[in-house]
């Protein structure tokens, strides 16, 4: 289930005084099972880009493919049902995405839409409920009357519900807490392991590191750099570029390597790493 | 002098379990104070009550002073300026400039005053380009960052941000932080509470508030809520980077009397 991005090119408004060009050529290709992060300075199309992998945006210009499907400007491709099947997309704000009167209802759209009784789902929602860490008492109560880390995880249970092989998610961990954010990425790798593909769009350097295979870095709406993330983040003129930090344990890491301590950096993506690396080269220090 | 005090708060939405039950929490004026806890644990909800946007049940709030009540709850709004964890709630203007211009106009800030402040914070925030545009037609974060310079063009007495930078990247975090900060130094009064995730924030603030289940479960200085790291897991929360880095190097019989990067750093190399 690749994805892959010909030329791209998306105006906003077009021919209006607000028009914006906010995809300026990109070209890209994620592999079947790759698990890739999108990284990038406030405005800079994260958002834009990822909307175009289920057709909710069509280019202006270029094409992308997903698989079989080919997305073209102008008319929605074949299928697009089927195709929003495969790549199910996660939304910045979760707001944007919540709109039945149930949690229960909410969950059980996509599948219902494809044809499962509401009978059939219900296991599948409770289940997906419990690893997203909400308390079945929810599941009648109204999306809009939950906590915003609350509607986070519906939104986040109702697209898995679909259960699509390509996962598109635009800062899914934005309003969780600390445990729920590694949680919810946790269960984002197991489901990478069994198979799926996942586009994760995110601000959180660390998650980066120590989650993606490979990160795309956006700037101005094209892309800089396309890299396994310790090359990225080892380069700083290339983060001095894009206005980006490197996570605090690179950053800590540099200045150990700095001060004369041999450390294996391929190996580094946690504060455990990094510890467990400085333990075995100190007294290398020159 | 007590910005917000808070005595035996009980709150409920709707027939529906209690949020809050009995809480006390006393917030020194000037006191940049960030709030910590789970998901639904009612941060939002306490920002909604400390601003009047939602009633309180029993028990009392007063701010700056003055208990609110229905009759004083315009002027109190008006010396809190409240970032909503949606910022799509917050907008009401058709362009970015009308809309920091609408809070400007509720203060009776006058007319040739106006421009030069909405650009002051809209460049603040780096949304100075942005001015002519719809705010419905912005990405995440430049919402954020509109909503921010909205807020703070007003300063008010009390800044509340209920994870305000949430879809920022770690360097847009600590811009606005810096803006902030350096609000504060003008406004020597100015309270700030933060509400948010983000535990490398909580560094620098004078105090940190743990909320948890409705009731506060930790308060007091980073350095003393930080050394709490098996509390604050259990409450599903974390501990910034550097306690991290040095519990870790501890447990490995590397003692640090420090959290200071730079230090530890040279202590590592000696
Ligand atoms: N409008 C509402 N009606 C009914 N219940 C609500 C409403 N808003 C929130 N709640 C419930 O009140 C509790 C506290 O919610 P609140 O939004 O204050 O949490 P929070 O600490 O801000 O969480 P988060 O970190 O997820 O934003 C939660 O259990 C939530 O489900
Ligand atoms: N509906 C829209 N109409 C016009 N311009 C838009 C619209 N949505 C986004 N833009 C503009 O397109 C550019 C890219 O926006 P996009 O939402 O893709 O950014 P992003 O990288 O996701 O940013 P963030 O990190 O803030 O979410 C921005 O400059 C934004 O102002
Ligand atoms: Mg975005
Ligand atoms: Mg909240």
């Amino acid at each position: 289930m690749s994805i892959k991005f010909h030329d791209v090119f998306y105006t906003y408004l077009p021919k209006s005084p607000y028009e914006h060009t906010a995809l300026k050529g990109v070209s890209f290709e994620i592999k079947d099972g790759e698990f890739v992060g999108i990284i990038g300075h406030t405005g800079s199309g994260k958002s834009t880009l990822v909307q175009h992998i289920n057709a909710l945006l069509l280019p202006s210009s270029g094409e992308i493919e997903v698989d079989d499907f080919l997305i073209a400007p102008d008319t929605k491709p074949k299928g697009v049902k089927n195709l929003r099947k495969k790549a199910g997309l996660v939304f910045q704000f979760p707001e944007y995405q919540l709109f039945e009167e149930t949690v229960f209802k909410d969950i059980a759209f996509g599948p219902k839409n494809f044809g499962v009784t509401e009978q059939e789902i219900r296991p599948n929602v409770e289940e997906l409920m419990k690893l997203l860490g909400l308390d079945l008492n929810y599941l009648d109560k109204s999306p809009f009357e939950l906590s915003g880390g609350q509607k986070r995880r519906v939104a986040i249970a109702g697209i898995l519900a679909i259960n699509p092989s390509i996962l598109v998610l635009d800062e899914p961990t934005a309003g969780l807490d600390p445990q729920g954010a590694v949680d919810t990425l946790d269960l984002f790798k197991k489901l990478n392991k069994e198979g799926k593909t996942i586009v994760l769009v995110t601000h959180e350097m660390d998650y980066v590191l120590q989650y993606c295979d490979k990160v795309i870095v956006l700037k101005d709406g094209a892309i800089e750099a396309f890299d396994e993330p310790i090359n990225i983040f080892m380069n700083r003129r290339l983060l001095e570029r894009v206005g980006i930090e490197a996570p605090l344990v690179i950053k800590i890491m540099q200045q150990l390597i700095d001060s004369g301590m041999k450390l294996n950096y391929g190996k580094i993506r946690d504060v455990s790493s990094l510890v467990e690396q400085i333990i075995k080269s100190r007294g290398d220090c020159k | 002098m007590r910005a917000i005090e808070i005595k035996n708060l009980t709150f409920s939405y709707d027939k529906q379990e209690k949020v809050f039950n009995n809480l006390s929490l006393d917030i020194e004026k000037g006191k940049y104070c960030v709030v910590l806890g789970r998901n639904g644990s009612g941060k939002s909800t306490l920002a909604k009550l400390i601003t009047g946007l939602l009633t309180i049940q029993e028990g009392q709030i007063k701010v700056d002073g003055i208990e609110i009540n229905e009759k004083n709850i315009y002027d109190i709004r008006n010396r809190i300026g409240i970032v909503f964890q949606n910022p799509d709630n917050q907008f009401i203007g058709a362009t970015v400039r009308d809309d920091i211009a609408f809070g400007l106009e509720n203060h009776l800030v006058a007319q040739d005053k106006m421009d030069q402040i909405i650009n002051e914070y809209a460049q603040k925030v780096g949304m100075d380009k942005y001015l002519d545009k719809e705010p419905s037609n912005l990405s995440g974060g430049q919402k954020q960052r509109v909503a921010i310079a909205g807020v703070l063009a007003m300063t008010p007495d009390i800044v509340i941000f209920d994870e305000a930078t949430s879809m920022l990247d770690p360097k847009g975090k600590k811009e606005i932080k810096e803006v902030i900060l350096k609000m504060r130094e003008l406004f020597k009064d100015m309270t700030i509470l933060s509400i948010t995730h983000d535990v490398e924030e909580a560094l620098l603030a004078d105090e940190v508030i743990v909320v948890d289940n409705g009731e506060i479960a930790i308060q007091g200085t980073p350095e003393e809520v930080f050394i709490k790291d098996d509390l604050l897991k259990k409450l599903s929360l974390d501990i910034p980077f550097v306690y991290k880095f040095k519990n870790l190097l501890g447990k490995n019989g590397i003692e640090m009397d420090t959290i200071d990067i730079e230090k530890m750093v040279k202590k590592l190399c000696q």
